[in-house]
């Protein structure tokens, strides 16, 4: 990328922009999904994110048909690393579209010649996002949320629904989505400052700081879930949770835990896997000491 | 407002609340609907008890961190799964701990036996769901017109698929539920229905099937000759239920 792309890049994050920073990350995010296809994949929904914000581009316009032409697929949070970029290149006018050109004359040739660059700059923009930094964010962002914040906050959910800590559906939708709200917004106000913003936050060590962190703490809750369960079972009569955490429920907690723990990293048993085994290790010897009558009462 | 009345107003507001969870779940905005504690809960909570659904949705919850989507990997419906244990859970709070469910937990286990067959089949309806996504999309990329118009109305057939996905197979659920399971149930234990007659339990699940029945009419720019008719008949089967009873 030359200093003049970024310059080009950087020019809309002036205050005068036209892209809101909240209303971008909205109105551009959230339908990316909606068209999902095997073969476009996310295509569809990326361009309608674009078109809404700059509903007056053309058809023609390098940036849409550059995207025409092959799937497209990024993780949705953090879409807007690629989409704030592309939709500030999509905002200025078409090669066809710019009246100076074809207007005839050695300067209206010189106006043709620098579309026809800047044609060609946003079509390798585009496939450049699509071939290089998409599979960059995908890889992040399942590390971040698949991998890190859905499992914690999932632990946070058992904790917080056996230790009678307020309503677990609430931790859950109140954290997911601060979390999420914050890289959404993050990802599109770096987006509109410029490709090189992106490069350098994509290089930088914020995003595997939040990744280990969030994976840490799954592992913290982990064993925290287990000691609440085990003891749970071993002191049933008087630590009973609410109404309806009767019988076997905790034991299905355990089957369904290992479960998919076993089911989605099979073949890559590592610390996090052993440490679901070792809960359901002791789920089961509870229950050779109890019996599986005693529990139903 | 009657007991009856009021479980009609329950279930459609049920059907509702699936349908929103399906679409957050595969189609748009992604705000954390989908996640079984929240769907489970919100089930169980509009079925009458909150803990019970939550209990039921915490069950899924447990099973879904460990799924990782990659590649586009087609998965389970765990929300969808989440919303229908929680609301046979809370539907059936009363009967907890009564073994007249063979055992204590037995409407939470129905429920989430019920959730993991649901969580299957939605998996399998979203396959689908891509397979007319990429119709669509063909059909909006070779429009004449307003591009951006076109991928609207794509979009808005997208998160129809999505919405009858889950209005479906809640009214699906529901009514096994109640005819299979909660209803001889509560029968066995107090030896009368919690409803007055059978025709009454069956009404706001037809309803339920008769919307989704509906709701399937539309679906897509391309009808086949199936659809009104399944659709008039489960208008059908609604009317004369809601008539009689």
């Amino acid at each position: 990328m030359d200093a003049a792309e970024v310059s080009a890049n950087a020019a809309p994050a002036a205050p005068d922009s036209g892209f809101r920073l909240r209303d971008g990350a909205w109105i551009a995010g959230r339908d990316i999904e909606s068209l999902y296809n095997h073969a476009g994949q996310q295509r569809g929904g990326v361009l309608l994110g674009l078109l809404r914000l700059v509903p007056e581009a053309s058809r023609e316009h390098p940036v849409v048909m550059a995207l025409l032409r092959g799937p497209f697929n990024v993780n949705p949070v953090l879409a807007g690393y690629l989409l704030a970029p592309l939709a500030t290149r999509l905002s200025r006018p078409a090669p066809g579209d710019d009246p100076a050109v074809g207007a005839g004359g050695a300067e209206s040739d010189g106006t043709a010649v620098q579309s026809a660059q800047a044609a060609v700059r946003d079509d390798a923009a585009v496939e450049r996002a699509r071939g290089l930094l998409a599979p960059v964010l995908s890889s992040l962002g399942d590390r971040l949320f698949w991998g890190g914040v859905r499992p914690a906050l999932s632990l946070v959910t058992v904790l917080g629904w056996v230790l009678w800590i307020g309503q677990p559906a609430a931790w859950y939708w109140l954290g997911y989505n601060a979390v999420q709200w914050h890289w959404r917004r993050r990802a599109w106000g770096v987006g509109l400052l410029g490709d090189e913003a992106v490069r350098r936050e994509l290089g930088g060590r914020l995003l595997p700081r939040w990744i280990a962190a969030a994976t840490g703490t799954g592992r913290f809750l982990l064993g925290g879930t287990a000691g609440v369960i085990v003891t749970w079972l071993w002191m049933r009569e008087r630590l009973e949770p609410r109404e309806g955490a009767r019988g076997g429920l905790p034991l299905l907690f355990l089957g369904c835990i290992a479960l998919g723990f076993v089911l989605a990293r099979r073949g890559r048993p590592g610390p996090l896997t052993l440490g679901w085994i070792a809960l359901l290790a002791a789920g089961a010897a509870t229950l050779a000491r109890h019996g599986l009558g005693g529990l139903g009462h | 407002m009657t007991g009856d009345a009021e479980l009609l107003v329950r279930l459609v507001l049920l059907l509702l609340w699936l349908g929103l969870v399906s679409i957050d779940e595969r189609a748009s905005a992604s705000l954390g609907f989908h996640q079984p504690i929240v769907s489970g809960s919100v089930a169980g909570w509009l079925m009458g008890n909150l803990d019970g659904g939550a209990g039921a949705g915490l069950v899924f919850q447990a099973l879904w961190p460990g799924l990782l989507p990659v590649g586009g990997t087609l998965l389970p419906a765990v929300g969808i799964a989440g919303g229908i244990a929680g609301a046979v859970a809370g539907w059936g709070a009363h009967l907890a701990g009564t073994r007249a469910l063979l055992t204590p937990d037995g409407p939470l286990l129905f429920g989430v036996v019920l959730g993991l067959v649901a969580a299957w089949i939605g998996g399998a309806w979203e396959r689908g769901t891509r397979r007319r996504n990429l119709t669509r999309e063909e059909r909006a990329l070779a429009a004449s017109g307003s591009l951006l118009d076109a991928l609207e109305r794509a979009r808005r057939w997208a998160l129809f698929d999505s919405a009858l996905r889950g209005v479906l197979l809640g009214a699906s659920a529901v009514f096994l539920a109640g005819i299979v399971y909660l209803w001889p149930a509560a029968l066995h234990l107090l030896g009368a229905s919690p409803v007055p007659e059978v025709g009454r339990a069956l009404r706001p699940a037809a309803f339920g099937l008769g919307l989704g029945g509906l709701l399937f009419f539309f679906d897509g720019p391309r009808p086949r000759p199936s659809r009104p008719v399944a659709a008039g008949l489960a208008a059908g089967v609604l009317f004369q239920l809601l008539r009689g009873l």
